[in-house]
């Protein structure tokens, strides 16, 4: 199975460390996602998250490349937030048997409010939303097959009926388009 | 500074992350910075060190179980610095033989030099 990633992650194992900044970039808001849906809270979500991808490197050794690298780090991170989980639960039970338990309730609320230090994802999605549907329906197409559809560019060829050469510079145009919607949300770190 | 590559990167992922509806309410900017923080000590780079180290805590584990042993086995034995001299008391008469069961020794007249029945 091919996986975009081999690349980097051979630079990585080969020491490379600083690479590994490209993999959290490429999948940091899937895997807070992912967390999220878990934890119940962004902050959790992060610190779990973190430490999937803390985690992700220290196995890193053991990947064998015979599934996709996300795949991997997807089914970490669910065993982390299961960790997570289970150590909350067991902190509840305490705080049950604790006289001091109604002093913690209020750490629970989810707040919905962006945090100063943060990107305002709910914002650039509306964004990018109006821009994919503004975009010409061959672009679309691109952008549906391969980013969201997860198809590789031979299948690609297949269903688009295109030269993989053609498909590849739509994919390119219509990816430039939509990352200079989202452009101006990102400042340079 | 990002690279251009770096956060061209980092676009597509959050695009790809938007396009999937897979994307959380926010992100902290320094998140990526807080993970890189934390990769100081890569395990797999340095095989060789962390072999030693495993070879040097067992050995280390090992004197000191010997040292706890030892001392705990010694400890308990003190010897005396000089002979002991004891006489040994040894039985001039075996009395066992000549005990009665005091079921029969109740009813008869008890010879002089038999034991009494307790």
């Amino acid at each position: 199975m091919h996986d975009d990633d081999k690349e980097i992650l051979e630079e990585i194992l080969d020491g490379n460390i600083s690479k590994y900044e490209v993999i959290i970039h490429k999948y940091q808001a899937r895997i807070i996602s992912l967390c999220f849906r878990y934890t119940k809270s962004y902050p959790d979500a992060e610190e779990v998250a973190q430490e999937s991808f803390l985690k992700a490197f220290n196995s890193l050794h053991k990947f064998r490349f015979e599934s996709k690298f996300y795949s991997w780090l997807h089914r970490i991170s669910i065993n982390c937030s299961l960790n997570y989980i289970n150590s909350k639960e067991k902190t509840k039970e305490k705080e049950t048997i604790s006289e001091n338990s109604g002093l913690n309730e209020g750490r629970r609320e989810i707040s919905s409010e962006t945090p100063y230090n943060a990107y305002n994802m709910q914002i650039m999605a509306e964004t990018i939303e109006s821009v994919y549907n503004s975009l010409p329906d061959d672009l679309k197409l691109m952008i549906k097959l391969r980013d969201i559809d997860d198809l590789s560019y031979d299948e690609m060829t297949k269903i688009a009926k295109l030269p993989i050469g053609t498909i590849k510079s739509k994919l390119h145009r219509a990816r430039e388009i939509l990352t200079k919607a989202l452009g101006k949300y990102i400042d340079d770190e | 500074m990002m690279n251009d590559k770096t956060q061209n990167i980092k676009l597509l992922g959050f695009l790809k992350a938007i396009l999937k509806k897979e994307y959380p309410h926010y992100i902290s900017k320094d998140f990526s910075s807080k993970v890189m923080s934390k990769l100081d000590k890569p395990f797999y780079s340095h095989g060789f060190f962390n072999y030693g180290l495993r070879i040097a805590s067992a050995v280390t584990f090992a004197i000191i179980t010997l040292f706890t042993m030892d001392s705990i086995l010694t400890d308990n034995v003190k010897y005396s610095k000089s002979n002991i001299e004891q006489e040994i008391l040894t039985p001039t008469r075996n009395v066992a033989n000549q005990m009665k069961k005091c079921d029969y020794v109740e009813n008869e007249p008890q010879p002089s030099d038999s034991l009494e029945c307790q």
